[in-house]
């Protein structure tokens, strides 16, 4: 990692967790002035994140997909821009940082860990139905992770109403109860329809590298369950008419399977899908 | 009428359970040691060192938690879950038509309308019967819908979760797993005695195609001593007599006769002559194993008197001193070296050997001799045939285009209610529109027109 490359990675870093105390603050005291700070800081955050990813391009010779630093860097940073698009949308759901902002900055940091020197591109990520792979689970990810950080609101209106706190203490520009249900149900669609686009094309590439298109590496079968899983919060959303409370716990449940497909296979012994040595055991014993 | 066990069957509380529960397996398929993960030897070991937690692991399916009864139970009910969820959406949809919530959180009602109520039923009726609306009322209400596409589009995706998992199951069925290894300018054909490896055939279908297979030329590239490109050129001929000839290279193999090639390994083979009492033959030889100095095997070297002497051959890409190791870029073979070893046996009491370079020969036995002549490369290819992958791959198509027509289709819903208040009765219109409101701007802008005219009608 270039110096210049490190510094921005790290003003990213040190912006998105000042941005996610103010949202705390926010929501705790109801101020909507650190709202805005808290928002500001994170667009400035994913500026410095942005150009992080270019200096990285620029350096590497070729879009940061590769290993698994490069990887967190940019599915990161699409959490990031996920949650300011629905924060454009509607300045309230920026309370949505408590939980969005921390899950970015706990991916950084596992990447910042894993960051080595610069590699080349190595045959078994020579393939465009890679990049067509990650770059849906990165879409993918970072609309479950919004819809995510948008149940926390909801769970927090719950938790006022059932503490039989009076509703005029909630401040009135957290969104309602309605408006966060209906942007979570299409942000919920719109990732569960990538998902399955990034389901397929891993699947298409995974044959055309290992000759099978599904080996239940333990990545693979996460990635399934949470496909299923965030397929049932719209089922229950539509045909059961579940809002609320229940509905937020499926997507703050459904979003440890994210959580387990980005980070959980490092704890295998053996995984397909270790980004970090798939190119060294690939290239130099096998291609 | 629906049957009991179908309803039970299809309950989103069931489809919770198995969900929940293939995501605990999932976890219990990390933290148990796996068969898939572990070497033969590896696994062995665990198995002598905790016997009765092997034993209980194994028999519970979990020390191959995906290929266990347990996982493969709980995706057969889940697949009838999602089945009989279908069905009953579907018999439910013929038996009452499309059921649009209206919705009362704010806003959403448009507006109410004091006047001559019945009036304003006999307009809405007419007018959204002439504007394809299907109605339903008597002299109270009238609900208009317009079906969309999207209850079909929630048909599709619910199948195509059954259409992934049909092709899921009949993977076992179709597919193939073999090896074979091809060197330089060798040709040969898909038969059982070409492959080194057969460790799955199809139970439909034949397992071997006979098609016939050449590898033209091999290329490898180097980064930094990284391998960044190693492709081979590659023709083949099928029994059809159609032929395709290509580059192939990691993630692009060869597809002929519905089996893939892929490219997985190279390493040096020896382009020799082999002389015999004056009589030359020209040979390939793959060295198969990796040395810390390039590639290594050994081989039976016919004697001119019948019988064979063991030969020890390794080939370095570069002149090596006996302590050095190869270089970094150990395919790209600048100034090779073949080191002859012949090995002492019964008939010989000390081994020789030599280093040639190429056009250099040695002697093996009394009137046996051989001479390097150039380094190729041989290729290791993994040779799979996997059919049933495309029903897969339409399952997903069918999710996708399912989830585009389920989100982007709207059904629609204009009510019009005679609702009494206060004693005086009173219009309410409303509208809905599913899955989200979509159809909100021209059903609301519908529902205002609706009571405009209601009353323009009343003031006329």
């Amino acid at each position: 990692m270039s110096t210049a490359e490190s510094v921005l990675i790290w003003s990213a870093a040190a912006l998105y967790a000042a941005a996610t105390i103010l949202a705390f603050s926010a929501l705790v005291w109801g101020r909507r002035e650190m709202l805005r700070w808290s928002i500001g800081l994170a667009v400035v955050g994913c500026v410095a994140h942005a150009v992080a990813i270019g200096v990285r391009w620029y350096s590497a010779g070729h879009f940061p997909y590769v290993e698994d630093y490069e990887n967190v860097l940019v599915g990161s940073f699409a959490m990031v821009a996920a949650y300011l698009a629905m924060t454009y949308v509607r300045r309230g759901f920026g309370v949505a940082a408590v939980v969005v902002l921390p899950t970015v900055l706990i991916t950084l940091g596992y990447g910042v860990t894993q960051a080595g020197a610069i590699q080349p591109v190595t045959p078994p990520y020579q393939s465009a139905w890679l990049v067509i792979h990650v770059t849906f689970a990165w879409i993918t990810y970072a609309a479950y992770s919004a819809v995510a950080g948008l149940a926390v609101i909801v769970l927090w209106r719950e938790r006022a109403r059932s503490k039989a706190i009076d509703a005029p203490i909630l401040p009135e520009w957290i969104p309602s109860e309605e408006e966060t249900d209906d942007v979570s149900m299409r942000l919920v669609a719109f990732g569960f329809l990538n998902n399955a686009v990034m389901i397929a094309s891993g699947s298409i590439w995974a044959y055309r590298l290992w000759g099978s298109f599904w080996r239940w590496d333990p990545v693979e079968t996460w990635s399934l369950l949470t496909w299923l899983a965030y397929g049932f919060y719209m089922h229950a959303h539509f045909t059961l008419g579940w809002r609320g409370r229940r509905l937020a716990w499926v997507a703050l449940l459904a979003l440890l399977g994210v959580l387990m497909a980005f980070w959980g296979v490092q704890l295998l012994p053996n995984s397909y899908h270790l980004f970090n040595s798939l190119g060294e055991t690939l290239s130099n014993q096998r291609f | 009428m629906i049957p009991r066990a179908v309803r039970k069957l299809a309950s989103a509380r069931l489809a919770i359970v198995l969900i929940a529960t293939l995501m605990l397996l999932t976890v219990l398929n990390v933290l148990f040691p796996q068969k898939t993960y572990f070497s033969a030897a590896d696994f062995a070991r665990f198995q002598s060192d905790a016997p009765d937690l092997a034993r209980a692991l194994s028999l519970l399916g979990l020390d191959v938690v995906f290929g266990g009864w347990l996982f493969a139970v709980i995706c057969i009910i889940l697949c009838l879950n999602v089945s009989a969820c279908t069905w009953l959406r579907i018999s439910e949809r013929r038996s009452r038509g499309v059921r649009v919530p209206i919705r009362t959180e704010k806003g959403l009602l448009a507006a109410s309308w004091r006047g001559r109520a019945t009036d304003l039923l006999d307009l809405a009726s007419r007018r959204l019967t002439s504007d394809g609306w299907v109605l339903t009322g008597n002299s109270k209400w009238v609900d208009a819908t317009k079906r969309g596409a999207g209850f079909w589009g929630s048909v599709v995706l619910h199948a195509s979760i059954l259409v992934i998992a049909l092709g899921g199951a009949l993977v076992p069925l179709t597919s193939f797993a073999g090896t074979m290894v091809i060197a330089e300018g060798q040709s040969v054909i898909d038969e059982p005695a070409t492959y080194l490896t057969v460790t799955r055939e199809p139970r439909i279908g034949e397992p071997f195609t006979g098609a016939q297979l050449r590898l033209e030329s091999m290329n490898v590239e180097y980064e930094d001593g990284i391998v960044v490109g190693a492709e081979g050129q590659m023709s083949a001929l099928d029994t059809e007599g159609d032929s395709v000839s290509r580059l192939v290279r990691v993630n692009h193999p060869l597809d002929v006769a519905g089996k893939s090639y892929l490219l997985q390994n190279t390493g040096f083979a020896v382009d020799a002559d082999l002389s015999i009492d004056g009589q030359e033959q020209a040979v390939v030889l793959n060295l198969a194993d990796r040395t810390p100095r390039g590639y290594s095997d050994t081989i039976e070297a016919p004697r001119a008197g019948g019988g064979t002497t063991p030969v020890r051959l390794e080939l370095t890409p570069v002149p090596l001193g006996p302590e050095e190791i190869a270089p970094q870029r150990l395919l790209s073979a600048d100034d090779p070296r073949l080191e002859v070893q012949v090995q002492a046996d019964s008939s010989s009491s000390a081994a020789t050997g030599a280093v040639l370079k190429r056009g250099e020969s040695v002697e093996l036995s009394p009137g046996v001799t051989l001479t390097f002549r150039e380094v190729r490369y041989w290729s290791t290819f993994l040779v799979r045939s996997e059919p049933a992958r495309t029903v897969v791959y339409l399952g997903f198509a069918l999710a996708v285009v399912g989830s585009l027509v389920r989100f982007i289709s709207a059904d629609r819903r204009i009510a019009v209610r005679i609702i009494d208040e206060k004693g005086e009765p009173t219009v309410v219109v409303g509208y809905a529109s599913r899955p989200w409101g979509s159809g909100y701007t021209r059903d609301r802008a519908e529902a205002r027109q609706l009571l405009r005219l209601g009353a323009e009608g009343e003031e006329s």
